[in-house]
């Protein structure tokens, strides 16, 4: 396979990084002064026996390194801890964040990326005209409209006529069982105000990037020479130009996936989304220390992953790419 | 860190023109002059902040949500505080965060892209791990996190923008001085024997230095955004106005429901255009030292054929 | 444009350029006059020059052959293919020759292969295009299959093994990747291949091999080549006739041999003395000055500034491109006529005559006009 080398250098990039990601972890929640674990007597409802028993199952007694170690056994198990507030293995309950904060984030992220690189395509096809300068200044003012101010914008038009809270009607099932397709549907009308806000947040970057590839590439030698073969305008476009002007764009959601999750956790936040993001925000209003410590884990290796994702994407589109 | 943000995109800009040059180039784009009239303008407004806000942020001068009149041109937020005040004040405060995180970020970042790309080596082995580290941690986690646990005061929230942004910066700087490094003229005068310090002082940094501004420019807008994005998430001192938390107060205390849209738009307006207005200037500094001569060829427009007028028949 | 460059008498045309016109639109406004009148015959299987510095409007005369100029580009002309100006109606009506009758070797063909796809399915995707595999009756599979073999042929012929073309373009040297750009025209059977510069950029070696080449395709293929370079030595190997461009427009053109020993224009006498000689011993001598601007109209002749032989005449009127008569020498210079250098008179003046020998030679100076030696001024 080609260039099997690169994509196990990546791969162990990748995994050195949770490592170190993991151990940054440890040290800002364990060895930093101020943290609830330093000092138990700050865990809320604390009862001596339950301090204890957080103890004995941390090894708080212990030298950091040991506690460290201990650390790294139990996250190989899976085990995070349990949140204060719940109870319940902070595992179990992240699981579930995330089961809902992917169809979400998925469905707000692709469709920035294809309204973007559409909106792209068409600005540089008919660059300097009218829809261009306004397609491009609208990407322009919805990059720089905040998160919470576009969400707050869609939640005064959109609200009265979409949920706006809530992944779904709590009181849907009150009456008998719902049926999975209406279950999906409720679902579905509950998404649309947080993936939409998220989509216009991210998409115009995506606009302005892939507006200035395509305008890069359409000045590259190999357009003129499939003119010269004969090709029609739009097979030009759609074989030598688009493709190559789309790398720039893996590279860009690559470098945009910090704020993919940033965005996310805004917008769980205005719509109460129950998913990562919105765990991530009530445990640190309500100091659930172990669930901040696990949720922030989690974040930073989905954003590893996803750039290991973006890296072997890459390198599958562009053979340049080999060392 | 991915190495596709590493190889594409982030390859130095050569800048061959003198700062001189560039300025004027950049001041002839239209965006350019826009973005940075928005930015003074801004600038100003919060240096005059003391004097010009009519009513103060503190005291309660009109009714909750009271709808924009006359004498309250933006009309009262939810403790019944003039939102005009209130925005021309919290912006002092927000820029003065803004600003404050992005010089920390650049001095650090732009030290760190000269070190890293000058000495090479080891050095710069080190230095770019740490950054690429750095730059695979989500920002806004890692910021509510950071926040959380030194506490939620202003010169906190400085800190924690200055530690998430000095490592682009940092990047990008390096990829410039490595490249300019490579050039002859650098290599005379290592040969002479000019010590490191003076290379980088006269030689280095001018080639740096405006793709630096470019970057500060730029990250202003996301210290901006950043700061907005805690104080609304609850991670900023709610005593103090900024454009983060007029946003946060509106959203807490359900100014949709109440209807009280000028407790949300005028705030998320003078956002949006101070982010929009660093983004144009720091566009137009990079387009300016990066030209793009090309031609497309292939466009919606066609070339044209003009009929042979007034040409006989051709004598052989 | 008066005069053109036939050839051989009694050959029939295979493509006729007529008057070949293009200006570009500035941005500041204005407009910039870069081909002024090109025109030239070509017949099957000749291999024709085109000559110049850079920027005199050689690559842009056989791109606007091909229609395919940028937006702000507007041309006058004809280019008749088999009688037909294709030219005619604009992009639309040269479109469908492009590739099958008239085919394009670019400079530099480094970057004029896509970097994202393999050598052969570039090869091939004209092929298929064009619809220009044998006739079979199975669907899209089996076509694409014979295009990607018949690609493999072509790679053949260009030296390159078959095999090598599941590689991408970063991989192939230089050298490799012009020839499968030679291949790459070949797809269609082309009746005229356009190369421009085909070796520049490459090393001496491997520019004998890519102009063996040429040469072979055009004899065994019968293929047309129009030949564009500033390289002088090449053309007089390799072409049978050549036009050489100053400023957008052909100052003199016939065949090589008339063009090298009967040098009608001080532009090509020049351009001969500035290419350097391995064996000689001669002074290399650069043409001092620059081209004239192409976004005014000249006035006069727009070699002037840089001729060594000017005469007044030139100064008014710009001369057009007229076949040339037989050479006889002047009697010696005219009493008066003092401080003539030495160059000068080794420069036989000129006569006209009556149009005989090859009357496929012409020049645009004025030289080539006088009835009677000049007034020159004295030195």
């Amino acid at each position: 396979m080609r260039g099997a080398d690169y994509v196990i250098r990546r791969m162990g990039f990748a995994l050195l990084t949770i490592f170190v990601a993991i151990t940054i972890n440890f040290f800002l929640f364990r060895v930093l002064p101020g943290t609830v674990v330093t000092d138990l007597a700050r865990v809320p409802h604390s009862t001596p026996q339950l301090r204890h028993a957080l103890t004995v199952e941390f090894g708080l007694d212990k030298p950091k390194w040991e506690q460290y170690l201990i650390y790294l056994r139990e996250l190989a198990r899976g085990n995070m801890g349990v949140s204060f507030a719940t109870q319940q293995p902070v595992s179990r309950l992240l699981l579930n964040d995330l089961k809902n904060t992917i169809p979400m984030v998925t469905i707000g992220t692709l469709g920035a990326i294809v309204v973007g690189i559409a909106t792209g395509i068409l600005s540089a096809w008919r660059r300097g005209s009218a829809s261009d300068h306004v397609s491009t200044n609208l990407a322009i003012a919805f990059y720089a409209f905040p998160t919470q101010f576009l969400g707050l914008m869609l939640l005064i038009v959109l609200g009265g006529l979409l949920p706006t809270s809530g992944m779904e009607n709590p009181y849907a099932g009150v009456f008998g069982s719902q049926s999975t397709i209406a279950r999906m549907q409720d679902i579905g009308l509950h998404l649309i105000l947080p993936a939409l806000t998220l989509l216009l947040t991210l998409y115009g970057e995506f606009t302005l990037i892939m507006r200035s590839s395509m305008l890069e590439t359409l000045g590259e030698d190999y357009v003129l020479t499939a003119r010269a073969k004969g090709l029609s305008d739009r097979r030009v476009i759609a074989r030598h130009v688009v493709r190559n002007a789309l790398l720039p764009i893996a590279t860009l959601v690559a470098l945009s996936i910090g704020w993919i999750v940033g965005g996310a956790i805004l917008v769980e936040y205005i719509f109460s989304w129950p998913g990562i993001g919105q765990a991530l925000w009530q445990a640190i209003n309500q100091r659930d220390y172990p669930m901040l410590q696990g949720g922030f884990l989690v974040l930073a290796v989905s954003v590893v992953v996803l750039n290991l994702l973006a890296d072997l994407a890459y390198f599958k589109l562009d053979p340049r790419i080999s060392q | 860190m991915s190495a596709i943000a590493t190889e594409a995109g982030l390859a130095g800009q050569v800048s061959r023109s003198r700062g001189g040059l560039i300025r004027q180039a950049v001041l002839e784009r239209k965006a350019a002059s826009l973005g940075l009239f928005i930015i003074v303008f801004f600038v100003v407004l919060a240096l005059a902040a003391p004097v010009i806000a009519p009513y103060s942020t503190t005291a309660r001068t009109c009714a909750v949500f009271a709808p924009p009149s006359a004498k309250h041109w933006l009309g009262c937020d939810d403790g019944g505080i003039d939102m005009l005040s209130e925005i021309i004040s919290g912006g002092r405060v927000s820029l003065i965060i803004g600003f404050a995180a992005t010089l920390i970020a650049m001095l650090i970042g732009g030290g760190v892209g000269i070190v890293s790309g000058y000495f090479g080596r080891w050095i710069d082995i080190t230095l770019m791990r740490i950054t690429d580290y750095l730059l695979v941690i989500p920002d806004l986690a890692f910021a509510m996190v950071i926040a959380d646990v030194w506490g939620p005061s202003l010169s906190h929230v400085i800190a924690v923008i200055a530690i998430l942004e000095w490592a682009t910066t940092a990047r990008i700087i390096r990829a410039q001085v490595m490249s300019v490094k490579e050039r002859v003229y650098i290599k005379r005068a290592r040969s002479i024997g000019a010590s490191h310090a003076r290379i980088i002082g006269r030689h280095i940094l001018p080639q740096v230095g405006p793709l630096l501004m470019a970057n500060t420019v730029l990250t202003v807008a996301v210290a901006i955004y950043l700061e907005t994005a805690l104080a609304f998430l609850g991670l900023e001192d709610p005593s103090k106005t900024t454009w983060g938390t007029i946003l946060e107060h509106a959203f807490d205390r359900a100014a949709v429901s109440a209807g009280a849209w000028w407790a949300i738009v005028p705030d998320g307006v003078v956002i949006t255009l101070l982010i929009m207005g660093c983004f144009l200037l720091g566009q137009a500094i990079e387009d300016a030292l990066n030209p793009r001569l090309r031609v497309a060829h292939l466009s919606a427009r066609r070339w044209a054929l003009r009929p042979l007028a007034g040409r006989g028949p051709d004598a052989i | 444009m008066t005069g053109t460059t036939r050839p051989a008498a009694g050959t029939p045309s295979l493509l006729e350029v007529r008057d070949l016109h293009v200006w570009f639109r500035l941005p500041g406004g204005g407009e910039l006059h870069a081909v002024q009148g090109v025109g030239f015959d070509l017949a099957a299987g000749e291999r024709f020059g085109l000559v110049g510095e850079s920027g005199c409007g050689k690559t842009t005369s056989i791109l606007a052959m091909m229609g395919l100029l940028p937006p702000n580009a507007s041309v006058a002309g004809e280019v008749r293919l088999a009688g037909t100006d294709i030219l005619a109606g604009g992009e639309d009506s040269v479109r469908p020759h492009r590739w099958t009758d008239l085919a394009m070797v670019f400079q530099g063909a480094m970057n004029a292969l896509n970097p994202v796809r393999t050598v052969i399915s570039q090869i091939a995707e004209p092929i298929i295009l064009h619809g220009k595999d044998a006739p079979w009756a199975a669907g899209s599979r089996s076509r694409a299959a014979a295009a990607r073999k018949r690609a493999g042929e072509l790679l053949e012929l260009v030296g390159i093994p078959a095999g090598t073309g599941v590689r991408y373009p970063h991989e192939f040297s230089g050298g490799m990747r012009q020839r499968a750009a030679i291949a790459m025209a070949l797809a269609c059977d082309p009746k005229v291949l356009l190369a421009d510069e085909p070796t520049t950029a490459l090393d001496v070696m491997v520019q004998a091999q890519i102009m063996d080449l040429l040469v072979r395709l055009s004899e065994e293929l019968g293929l047309a080549l129009v030949l564009v370079t500033h390289d002088l030595p090449v053309v007089a190997q390799v072409c049978q006739r050549a036009a050489v461009m100053y400023a957008g427009e052909i100052v003199e053109t016939g065949t090589t041999d008339a063009l090298f020993h009967d040098t009608r224009h001080p532009y090509t006498r020049l351009l001969f003395a500035a290419t350097p000689d391995l064996y000689a011993d001669d002074e290399v001598t650069s043409i001092p000055g620059t081209p004239p601007r192409l976004d005014r109209p000249v006035v006069g002749c727009p070699f002037l500034p840089r001729c060594d032989s000017a005469v007044s005449r030139c100064e008014s009127e710009r001369p057009a491109l007229r076949p040339v008569g037989a050479r006889q020498v002047a009697a010696a210079p005219r009493a008066g006529g003092a401080g003539l250098g030495d160059d000068r008179l080794s420069q036989p003046l000129i006569v006209a005559g009556p149009p005989d020998g090859d009357a496929g030679h012409a020049a645009a100076c004025h030289l080539n006009d006088l009835v009677e030696a000049p007034e020159r001024e004295p030195a």
